[in-house]
C-alpha cells in the first residue's frame, strides 16, 4: 500500500509540478505582453490546489477497502486531475485578452 | 394460531428453512430472505460499497439484480460518458504543450492519455464500487464526475469557430 501511494504521489506531483509552474510563469508572461492586469488568479490558484485536493479525496474515499478499490480510486483522481488542468488550461487561454489593444 | 412474543424470530427462521434447499449454505445461495435483510442493511455513506473493518474484500456474495430505475440509469450516464471521451479525444486531437523539450512533451502527452481515459475510469469506478449502493448514489457520483469531466477545451474551440 506505501509504495501505491508513493508512486501515485509522485504522478499527482507531476501534475502539481506543471500547475505551480503556470502559477509563476504566466503573471510574469503576462506582464511582458502587457496585460499584467488580466492575469486569472482564481483559475490558476484553482489549478494548484485541483491535484491534491483529489489525491487527498481519494485516499479518504479509499479507507479500509481492497488494494485494488484504493488502486481504481487513485488512478481516476489522477486521470481527472489531469483533464481538469487541460479544462483549465483552455479557460485561461480563452479569457486571454486580445493583444495590442 | 398462536401470538406468543417471540414468534417472529421463530417464523422468520422457518421461512428461510421453507425458502432453501439443503445444501444451499455449502453452494453458497443464500435465501431470499437473508437477501432481502441484507438489502434492508442499506447503503455506506460514501455509497461506494461496504468496506470491512479489518480492509478485507467485502463479501464476495453476488449484488442484486438492477432495478429499471437503475438500469435506466446506468444506460443514460454511458451516453454521457461516452460523449465526455469523445469530446476528450477530440480536444486532444487540437491542443498541443507548445514545448521543444523532451520532458515536457512526455508529461504532456501522459496528461493526454490519462485525460481521454477520464471518463472511461470514472464510469467504471462508480459502476464497480456503487453496485451494491441505492440508485440515487451512483446517479449522485456519475453526476459530479460528469460535471468535473466536461472537455472545455473542444467545448471552448468550437464555441470559438462558431462566433
Amino acid at each position: 500500500m506505501i509504495v501505491l501511494v508513493v508512486l501515485f504521489a509522485l504522478l499527482f506531483g507531476l501534475a502539481e509540478l506543471a500547475a505551480v509552474s503556470n502559477l509563476v510563469a504566466l503573471p510574469a508572461y503576462y506582464e511582458l505582453l502587457g496585460i499584467g492586469d488580466a492575469v486569472p488568479w482564481a483559475l490558476l490558484v484553482a489549478g494548484v490546489l485541483v491535484p491534491p485536493a483529489l489525491l487527498a479525496a481519494a485516499l479518504l474515499l479509499g479507507r479500509r477497502r481492497p488494494l485494488m478499490h484504493r488502486a481504481l480510486l487513485l488512478v481516476t483522481a489522477l486521470a481527472a486531475a489531469h483533464a481538469l488542468a487541460l479544462s483549465i488550461g483552455a479557460l485561461v487561454a480563452a479569457l486571454q485578452p486580445p493583444l495590442g489593444v | 394460531m398462536t401470538d406468543r412474543p417471540g414468534d417472529a424470530s421463530d417464523e422468520d427462521e422457518l421461512d428461510a428453512e421453507a425458502l432453501s434447499w439443503a445444501g444451499d449454505e455449502e453452494r453458497g445461495v443464500a435465501p431470499p430472505g437473508a437477501r432481502a435483510r441484507r438489502e434492508q442493511r442499506g447503503a455506506d455513506p460514501d455509497g461506494l460499497g461496504e468496506p470491512e473493518a479489518d480492509g478485507s474484500a467485502p463479501e464476495a456474495d453476488e449484488p442484486p439484480p438492477p432495478s429499471p430505475g437503475r438500469t435506466v440509469a446506468t444506460a443514460v450516464f454511458v451516453v454521457v460518458y461516452l460523449l465526455i471521451t469523445v469530446g476528450w479525444v477530440m480536444s486532444v486531437q487540437r491542443t498541443a504543450s507548445g514545448s521543444t523539450e523532451l520532458l515536457v512533451e512526455i508529461s504532456w502527452q501522459f496528461g493526454e492519455f490519462l485525460a481521454m481515459a477520464s471518463g472511461v475510469l470514472a464510469f467504471g469506478t462508480v459502476f464497480s464500487l456503487t453496485r451494491r449502493s441505492a440508485t440515487l448514489v451512483s446517479v449522485g457520483w456519475w453526476l459530479l464526475g460528469a460535471l468535473l469531466l466536461v472537455p472545455w477545451p473542444i467545448l471552448l474551440l468550437l464555441y470559438g469557430e462558431a462566433r
